[in-house]
């Protein structure tokens, strides 16, 4: 009750003072101050209270953003969010900068052979078994609406490829939160961030690819392989530049780290902005150099991960405030089948991987629960859908893939915290 | 180089800076307030002007204006914290008259001399922004003190007071502050208007900090604790630019409830002062950049500033007779100590500007910015070369 009337205070206060008091010639981001304290309070609070019913403190965190974003309350507009775009992504560099600073080469190696093996199945499984799968389901579905074959391949080939995503910021999140170690933990945040890596990079070459079949007249040409050699090129330098500073850092100069850690926060955001770069891909090798070849990288990951619990409130209010609940609405016997589909395969992936390298249970049946959040960048490629395929067809298409999204988003932590409690290497 | 990047690039140039002007051995250049109070950044500030080296522009501070807010609510916060009655009753009474003594008398005769100046000459500032230097020119060192101290130059028992009394004028300097906030809503709104916004802001202070009280035991590790602060802190300033009063009152005003409920905020203290330092050297980093070095006036204003404030301090240490249980023979070079402004009348004058955004706002805070520095740095100097001991 206390973190209810704590809630209601708190948006309350903030619907007081905006309403009522007139902010003149107030910059949007110092009203957004207000805005993102009382978010930070609120959202805790709300994630607390859910955290009584056994749900993560993510869950929590997205329910909040929903709650107060454009879908019910309105306090977090989509203009808000744009605004505030930059703190989400700042957000995300310090999540990934701890995900990348977990893979430990020396932890890796112990556990290459299962990683490796769930990977590969995870990549081409998942994503071959789906695309195969799709055709003739969505002609099953959909095909009163679709008269052009194309659509559907290009769709098939968008949405498996969507399903290949695992958010890392989710994984790391509820690791964090649950303060969990061990062999199913490295395992689970192992694949994941080496999976994020490279859907990441691949990502543009399947939507150029996808491209050819849903918009007339597009052709893969040679400029679409230089962007896409840049873009790996840049974001795999980037990361690494900026983990060699802060190895420099951390040997020469030292004062101020808080400080120092605070900028490079900013520098990966504001340069991966910049240049066009994955600013996820940039952090996670950032926080992989920074590990692997500095003495004092665990330390200073450590450092970080204690001050993480503003950014991942930011991070995953952000995301609930995002997510597009209408779309659910939309084709939604369709999306549940594949989200179905897509938890089978995940299922067999890791159960294959499992009973060849003769792994436990844990590993064979229920691993594959870590692997069910999915990142947001579907949201991306279903405008792309969208833009490509005009019609009802498009829109529902467009619904499909972030419907998927929105229900995985809210399943993703739920499941992990089952699968690391399973595991017993909840610590929390 | 986009003008973040630019503000990224020029912080770690200082930290680096920092790291190596840190290797200096500071007695031997006399100078080792400089190297505390992060004179470095403010300089880099200056150089990276529009009319400098250009790399920054002033669409930066802008777009940072958010964030030099948030650090005045986390300083205003940091010296509320730091009043926990309990905690002070331990210090002589004598020491909260004699540092309120002192700070009256200065602060009147600064004002007076400024007012008599103000009316004299040809320089015209309005009478808030008299009360303004005022207050400013009236609080003692905490830093300067502190260097002394680290130094070894002064004795426990002259330390202890003079620490406190540092340390009380930022307290009365704030609580002024506050109450030209107040004046200045008058100047703006009626006074039942200007009564109702200001006991309004007030009220929902105390509410928050009930609201900390209410639910601190949710709050339970550390990082948790710490995002209950770093919300409030957010909220308060937030609403300090809604109702256009000041973040460093008004969070000052947090700080010393939340410290004076029954809650057990020594880790809290500890996480806000870890930032302390970092924070505000951004904050000077900002300073430098606000500078304006242009208006000739600016001499004449900063002499006259100066001026009557080595009259008023002199004077209130006359009257107030500083250090008296310690010093029968030195009482000229304690009082010495006193001269060097606060560091926090850098941040109080910028509270200012952030709600009114003038240009004479930014004059002053060229003048307390060059007296601050002169006059910390001239004292300790002086005090070094002669080797005193206090």
């Amino acid at each position: 009750m206390k973190k209810i009337i704590g809630f209601v205070f708190l948006f309350g206060l903030y619907y007081l003072l905006t309403h009522y008091f007139e902010s003149g010639n107030l910059s949007s981001d110092v009203k957004n101050l207000l805005l993102i304290g009382i978010m930070l309070i609120g959202a805790f609070l709300i994630a607390k209270l859910l955290n009584n019913l056994k749900l993560p403190k993510l869950t929590g965190f997205m329910i909040t953003g929903l709650l107060i974003g454009p879908n019910f309350l309105h306090f977090l507009t989509h203009e808000n969010l744009h605004q505030l775009h930059f703190f989400e992504n700042f957000a995300l560099a310090f999540i990934a900068i701890t995900a990348g600073g977990e893979l430990k080469f020396n932890r890796i190696k112990k556990i290459i052979k299962p990683v490796l093996f769930i990977l590969f199945n995870q990549i081409f499984l998942v994503f071959f078994a789906l695309y195969f799968l799709l055709i003739p389901l969505t002609k099953l579905f959909l095909g009163h609406f679709i008269s052009n074959d194309q659509y559907l391949i290009g769709f098939a080939i968008l949405f498996s490829a969507t399903a290949l995503s695992k958010s890392p910021a989710t994984t790391m999140g509820i690791i964090t939160e649950l303060k969990a170690k061990g062999r199913t933990t490295e395992i689970v945040l192992s694949v994941t961030v080496l999976k994020a890596i490279i859907v990441v990079l691949l990502f543009p070459l399947v939507i150029t690819y996808a491209k050819t079949f849903l918009v007339d007249q597009f052709h893969f040409t040679g400029e679409e392989v230089i962007r896409l050699t840049y873009n790996v090129l840049g974001s795999l330098g980037l990361g690494i530049g900026m983990g060699i500073i802060i190895i420099l850092f951390l040997k020469y100069v030292q004062v101020e780290r808080a400080l120092f850690l605070f900028l490079v926060g900013i520098l990966l955001t504001e340069l991966s902005g910049i240049f066009g770069l994955e600013i996820l891909i940039s952090s996670i090798m950032t926080g992989i150099v920074v590990e692997n070849f500095s003495q004092k990288g665990e330390e200073l990951i450590k450092g970080i991960e204690k001050t993480s619990l503003p950014l991942y409130i930011i991070f995953f209010t952000f995301a609930g405030a995002s997510l597009h609940l209408e779309t659910l609405k939309k084709a939604f016997a369709m999306t549940l089948l594949l989200i179905l589909l897509r938890m089978l395969f995940l299922y067999l992936s890791n159960f294959i991987a499992g009973y060849f390298l003769k792994e436990d249970k844990i590993i064979k049946h229920y691993s594959w629960l870590g692997f069910l959040g999915q990142a947001g960048i579907a949201v991306g490629l279903a405008n792309i859908v969208e833009k490509a395929i005009p019609g009802e067809i498009g829109t529902i298409f467009k619904s499909i893939l972030i419907a998927t999204v929105v229900i995985n988003e809210f399943l993703g932590p739920v499941f992990f915290k089952f699968l690391l409690v399973k595991a017993k290497e909840s610590n929390a | 180089m986009t003008s973040v990047l630019g503000l990224v690039f020029l912080v770690v140039l200082a930290i680096i800076g920092k790291y190596f002007i840190a290797h200096v051995n500071i007695k031997k250049v006399g100078f080792g307030f400089l190297v505390y109070s992060g004179f470095y950044y403010l300089i880099l500030g200056i150089i990276s002007k529009p009319n400098i080296l250009n790399i920054l522009d002033l669409s930066v501070l802008k777009k940072a204006e958010f964030f030099f807010n948030f650090i005045l609510g986390w300083t205003g916060f940091l010296i509320g914290l730091q009043l926990n009655i309990k905690g002070i009753r331990r210090f002589p009474k004598r020491y909260f008259a004699t540092s309120l003594i002192h700070f009256v008398i200065t602060f009147f005769i600064i004002t007076i001399l400024l007012l008599l100046f103000n009316k004299l000459t040809w320089i015209h500032i309005s009478f808030l922004y008299i009360f303004l230097l005022s207050i400013v020119g009236s609080m003692g060192s905490v830093l300067g003190v502190g260097l002394l101290v680290k130094q070894g130059n002064i004795r426990s028992t002259t330390a202890h007071f003079l620490q406190f009394t540092t340390a009380f004028d930022n307290v009365l300097g704030i609580i002024f502050l506050g109450l030209v906030f107040f004046i200045y809503q008058l100047t703006h709104l009626n006074l039942e208007h200007a009564l109702l916004v200001n006991g309004f802001a007030y009220f929902l202070v105390v509410l928050l900090a009930l609201f900390y009280k209410y639910l601190d035991k949710e709050f339970k590790i550390v990082e948790e604790e710490s995002l209950l602060v770093i919300g409030l802190i957010l909220i308060v300033v937030g609403m300090a630019r809604y109702l256009h009063n000041s973040i460093l009152f008004l969070s000052f005003l947090l700080g010393v409830l939340i410290i004076n409920f029954k809650v057990d905020t020594k880790k809290i203290l500890m996480t806000v002062q870890e930032w302390e330092k970092p924070l505000n050297f951004i904050l000077l980093f900002a300073i430098g950049l606000y500078l304006n070095f242009n208006v000739l006036g600016l001499i004449f204003l900063f002499l006259l500033f100066l001026g009557s404030m080595g009259v008023a301090k002199f004077t209130a240490g006359y009257f107030g007779q500083y250090l008296q249980a310690n010093s029968k023979n030195k009482k000229k070079e304690n009082r010495h100590v006193l001269y060097g402004m606060s560091s926090l009348s850098l941040a109080m004058v910028l509270d200012a500007y952030f709600t009114n955004h003038s240009q004479p706002l930014l004059n002053i805070l060229t003048i307390i910015v060059l007296s601050y520095f002169i006059t910390n740095a001239l004292i300790l100097f002086v005090m070094n070369k002669k080797d005193t001991e206090i």
